[in-house]
Order: C-alpha cells, then sequence, then structure tokens
C-alpha cells in the first residue's frame, strides 16, 4: 500500500512539474508588454491628384509603427518553413517589387505557378489582388504566401509561435497594434501590417507623371510613342495599348484574354485564370492587365513571363493574338512599324520611376 | 404641466418624423437591352446582321447623367432628382437570366406622388466629364472608363466581333469608343407614374443595341470596312451617337 501511495505521490510530482513547466513556458511565450508605451502615430499617406482614392479599411488606419513592422515583415524568412525566403524574395524593390523570372521560385526551389506581379501601386487594386484577383484586400492576400507550398511552405500556428517568441516582434507588434501581451500576436496583425506597408508603395514620380504635372516635357520620339499607345491621332497607326492600359495606374485593373495562349476551346486554357474564380467559362484564360510602370523593370512579361523582352510583347501584340472566343477586341492585327516600336518604347522608358530603388519605407516615414 | 408641454413636443417631432419617413416611396428604373428583337447577352449569343453578317458581342455600356422625375404638377422647371450619375454596363450581362432582369438604377427617397416624365442626360454631363478618376473612391460610376488622352468619359463602349468571310469564327474584331461633350443631349420620356409610401414604382427602358449601329437595311455600320473608333472620325461617333438615342425607347 505504501508502495502505491509513494508511487501516486511520484506520479502526483511528475504531474506537478508538467503543469509547472506548461506555466513557465505559457509565460515565457507570453510577456507582458503593457509597460511598453502604445502610442501610434497616424500617417498621412500622400496620393497623387489624378489616380481612384485609395480604399483604407477603417479597422486598418495608417500608422507610422504600423508600417514600419509590416516592412519588418516584408523582408523577414521568418514567415517561411525554413526560413529561407521573404515577400521581398519575389517583390524585389529596384526590380519594381518583381522578381525577374518568369515564374517565382519558393522554399526548396519549389517552381511557383505564375509570375510574380509588381506590387506598385498596389493599394490601388481595387478589383481584386493575384493574376486572378481572388482575394478582394491587402489583408486576406497577405495571408495567402505563407501557406502556399510552392511559396514559403509554412503554417500561420508556427509564424505566430515564432513572432510571440522572437526577441523584437513583441514590442513591434505592441507599438503598431496595442496588444497587452505575446500572446496576442496573430495572424491577421501580421497581415494588417504588411497591408499597411504594401499600400505605401505609390509610385507618380516617373518621367511621365512629370509631364502631366506641367515639370517635365516629352522628347519628340516619346511624345509619338504617346500618341500611338493611345491612339491619339488618325495619322499615326494605333497600337490599342490604352484600352487595357489606360493612365495613371497604366491598368483598368480589369481581367482580359489577350491571346497569347492558341486553344480550341475555352476549356482548354493550361491556366484558366480568372475562370476559377468566377466559375465562368467565359472568363477562362483571362488574367489581370498589369501595370506597365517601371515596364522596363518588370521582364519577362505575362503571368507566366513567357515573353523575355519587350520586342517579343510587341511581335504578339502586333500579330492580333491568337483567336478565341473571349479574345479581347482591342486585341487586333496592328500596322506597327520598327520605328512605332522604337518610339513606343521611348514613352514607356518614361513610366520608369526609380523612387523603389534602395526604397525603405523607414527611411521615407521615420523610425520607430 | 410644464412636462406635459416637452411631452407634446417631443410626440410632434417623432409623427413628424414618421411622416416625413412614410411620405417616400422608391423609384427603379430599369434598362434591358435586346438586338432587334433578341436579348442582348454577351460572349455566346449570335446575333444575325444586315447582308447576311452574323455579330456577337463582349461589352456594351453607356451612361446616363441627372437623372430626374417630372412631378405630375410640376411648374417651371421643378423636378425630382433620380441619381446624379449612373453607368448603365451589360458587360456582365451572361445569360437570358440575366438579360430579362437588365440593369436596375434605384432611388429610395422620391416623394410619393404623380409624376408625368423622366428626363436624364444620354453620356456624361460637362461639369463630371471635367472630372477624373481620382476624384472618386470606388465603387463609384466614375472610376473607370476615363480616356486621358481626351481629357474626358467614354459615354458609349460597344465591343464584339463579327463574322465577315462566313466560316463560323468570329475572328473580325469590333470596338466603338466615344464620348464628347459635343455628343451629350438630355432626353424626356412622357411617364404616368405613381410613388406610393414605402412602395416601389418602377420604369422600363430598352435600348436596341442593333439600332445603335444602324437605321435599317440601307443604311448600316458595316463591319466589313469599319471596325472601330475612338471618338476620331466625327462622322462615324456622330453616325452612333445619334443613333444610340433613337435606340433608347421606354416600355410603358
Amino acid at each position: 500500500m505504501w508502495q502505491k501511495m509513494r508511487e501516486r505521490g511520484r506520479e502526483g510530482e511528475r504531474e506537478r512539474f508538467f503543469w509547472v513547466l506548461i506555466i513557465m513556458l505559457w509565460s515565457c511565450n507570453d510577456s507582458k508588454l503593457s509597460h511598453i508605451p502604445y502610442v501610434p502615430t497616424p500617417y498621412k499617406l500622400e496620393e497623387p491628384a489624378n489616380f481612384v482614392k485609395m480604399q483604407i479599411p477603417p479597422d486598418n488606419p495608417f500608422t507610422v509603427e504600423g508600417i514600419a513592422l509590416g516592412e519588418r515583415l516584408f523582408f523577414d524568412p521568418i514567415l517561411s518553413i525554413d526560413r529561407s525566403i521573404s515577400c521581398s524574395s519575389c517583390h524585389i524593390p529596384n526590380l519594381a517589387f518583381t522578381d525577374g523570372k518568369a515564374v517565382s521560385t519558393g522554399i526548396d526551389k519549389r517552381v511557383g505557378r505564375r509570375s510574380a506581379m509588381s506590387l506598385i501601386n498596389v493599394g490601388y487594386y481595387y478589383k481584386g489582388l493575384f493574376w486572378d484577383g481572388r482575394v478582394k484586400s491587402l489583408e486576406m492576400q497577405a495571408l495567402m504566401p505563407v501557406t502556399d507550398h510552392r511559396e514559403m511552405g509554412n503554417d500561420w500556428k508556427t509564424v505566430e509561435d515564432r513572432l510571440r517568441r522572437h526577441p523584437e516582434y513583441p514590442e513591434l507588434f505592441r507599438r503598431a497594434f496595442g496588444i497587452k501581451r505575446a500572446a496576442n500576436i496573430d495572424r491577421y496583425l501580421a497581415a494588417k501590417a504588411l497591408a499597411q506597408y504594401e499600400r505605401t508603395l505609390v509610385n507618380y514620380n516617373s518621367k511621365f507623371d512629370r509631364v502631366q504635372r506641367g515639370e517635365a516635357r516629352f522628347t519628340a520620339a516619346e511624345k509619338r510613342g504617346w500618341q500611338i499607345f493611345f491612339d491619339d491621332t488618325l495619322e499615326l497607326p494605333a497600337s490599342e495599348c490604352g484600352h487595357c492600359h489606360i493612365d495613371p495606374l497604366f491598368t483598368t485593373l480589369g481581367f482580359f484574354n489577350n491571346g497569347i495562349e492558341q486553344i480550341n476551346t475555352l476549356n482548354d486554357f493550361h491556366d484558366k485564370g480568372r475562370g476559377v474564380v468566377t466559375g465562368r467559362f467565359v472568363d477562362n484564360g483571362k488574367f489581370r492587365t498589369p501595370t506597365l510602370r517601371n515596364i522596363m523593370l518588370t521582364a519577362p512579361y505575362m503571368h507566366d513571363g513567357r515573353f523575355a523582352t519587350l520586342d517579343e510583347v510587341f511581335d504578339h501584340y502586333i500579330s492580333g493574338g491568337h483567336f478565341a472566343d473571349n479574345l479581347n477586341p482591342n486585341v487586333r492585327k496592328l500596322r506597327i512599324r520598327e520605328q512605332d516600336k522604337k518610339d513606343l518604347i521611348a514613352f514607356l522608358q518614361t513610366l520608369t520611376d526609380s523612387t523603389f530603388v534602395n526604397y525603405s519605407a523607414l527611411d521615407r516615414h521615420g523610425s520607430i | 404641466m410644464k412636462n406635459m408641454l416637452w411631452l407634446g413636443m417631443i410626440l410632434l417631432l417623432l409623427s413628424a418624423s414618421c411622416k416625413d419617413k412614410d411620405s417616400h416611396g422608391q423609384v427603379d428604373i430599369n434598362f434591358k437591352s435586346t438586338f432587334d428583337a433578341t436579348p442582348l447577352v454577351m460572349f455566346s449569343q449570335i446575333y444575325p446582321y444586315y447582308d447576311n453578317l452574323n455579330l456577337k458581342f463582349q461589352l456594351f455600356h453607356m451612361y446616363l447623367s441627372d437623372v430626374v422625375l417630372i412631378p405630375d404638377d410640376a411648374t417651371g422647371s421643378t423636378t425630382t432628382p433620380h441619381t446624379e450619375i449612373a453607368l448603365i454596363s451589360f458587360k456582365d450581362v451572361l445569360d437570358q437570366s440575366a438579360a430579362l432582369q437588365g440593369i436596375t438604377i434605384s432611388a429610395n427617397k422620391i416623394p410619393v406622388g404623380k409624376y408625368k416624365a423622366v428626363r436624364f442626360g444620354l453620356g456624361v454631363a460637362p461639369r463630371f466629364n471635367a472630372t477624373n478618376p481620382g476624384n472618386y473612391t470606388p465603387p463609384h460610376p466614375l472610376d473607370d472608363h476615363y480616356w486621358s488622352a481626351m481629357l474626358g468619359y467614354v459615354f458609349m463602349k460597344i465591343e464584339g466581333n463579327s463574322d465577315n468571310d462566313g466560316d463560323g469564327q468570329f475572328t473580325d474584331k469590333l470596338t466603338f469608343h466615344i464620348g464628347d461633350n459635343s455628343l451629350y443631349r438630355t432626353m424626356e420620356f412622357p411617364v404616368a407614374l405613381e410613388v406610393k409610401e414605402g412602395q416601389t414604382a418602377t420604369v422600363n427602358f430598352g435600348v436596341d443595341l442593333r439600332r445603335v449601329l444602324a437605321v435599317g437595311p440601307d443604311d448600316f455600320l458595316d463591319p466589313r470596312t469599319v471596325t472601330q473608333d475612338h471618338t476620331s472620325n466625327p462622322d462615324l461617333y456622330n453616325y452612333l451617337y445619334n443613333n444610340l438615342e433613337q435606340a433608347v425607347k421606354i416600355k410603358q
């Protein structure tokens, strides 16, 4: 009997020890943060007058602290399962937040499905995000690459745990969102911070913008290219570019089949794009019109990066594209000659903006 | 006594506000598009046209500005505002059901009473056409369809395809993007409309896309020779826009 009691006592001790350990671990993971001041600094984004107004969710207003946290997360490989890649691995600032590859690669060199989209002016993308527009807000979008097995291959529970135990992130989350304990860090706050940072990636200081504001003038070639781009006069050939790449964003944000894939029926698209999202047959093979801002920095082109150069892109559009029942009628055979191409490229070069080369939101918005 | 006075005043205010709330109804203005007599459906439907040609469409839109109702007892310029600016777009009409449903613009603060006419501007009124999408927060009718090179909105867009060689493939493109202050015009349609408290009254319009492209068998836009316009050719864009005016009909 005494033996049994002793054994039970040992079991009880073990149980007590176990619970003490759990509590200790929990407290390590959940240190109180209330000693750190929570005084968020409101931030007013400078928006160009000719852009549609940016939609900022009422529950995620800009703060200097939120933007700084978002930038830190954006460049931190802590989000990926093996800590090898960050958002910035595929969205490199000096490539206008693209990666220079046909399709992106994730952890373990896993090959992605589509090309990394530029994040320039992504805060204005009110018709949905990604090439197929499958999510409506940056807050929702930011949740997805972490768990995509071709991208970061992680799960948010692991990420949350890493952030809660991190020596610096609990304070940064506290300053940005006023959390009381490290355990209050969650995926939704991380996504909010990332969204705040991404909304600051506003681009409106290209030569084109300066011309629009009367601060610069096009050269003759640039002006001719602009006229061809926007089908400005019957005296010059029309390139039909402006219908989908309308300024100031140089995209309507719409989804179109631009005829890059040869198919017999709309079911034949290798990647059905928008059709998967809407479930509509006529949306198969449609993809978002990408911005042409910084187009000189964002090769290769198209959702699958099939065109390495702008010359290849021009050749495609001059040909009128492959026919399909949902081919955008604005994609039609063009009478564009070599000089017209050169002038179009001269114009497209005016869309380059060096704002984001070596860009730091911290420099721009102040450090916390 | 003083309390009774206060109570009386509160009751009076409440009854006045209730009366105000109940003295309005909703007016829906609905547009259905057809090609001749056939409901207009994007992408899938083939429409016989003149000279044995066949057409298909992907987009048809038009703007309306300053939609107002004219009260039965109106004198002078008395009107009841309905909608300042509306984009009537048939882009997402992809089946018969959507075509029969049409596109509706609603206003729910229309004072009860009888109305004798509906009036609207066909196009984007000059004061709106002087703005650009930078003036608006999406979603808004004017957050898109701005053509900066022309410093104005595209009042009407028609995009589609033609089968010019009769091989069953609609490989020939049609794109007409029309907009200019000179094209803006006001249209007025007599109605016998009664708005009742808390109820919805509907005014139905039809717009025949074939009538936009053609006056008749001897006077039609020939897709074999004319395939696009960006408000560049005055003869063409005036022809199309004048036709649009004729294509809009009220359905009693």
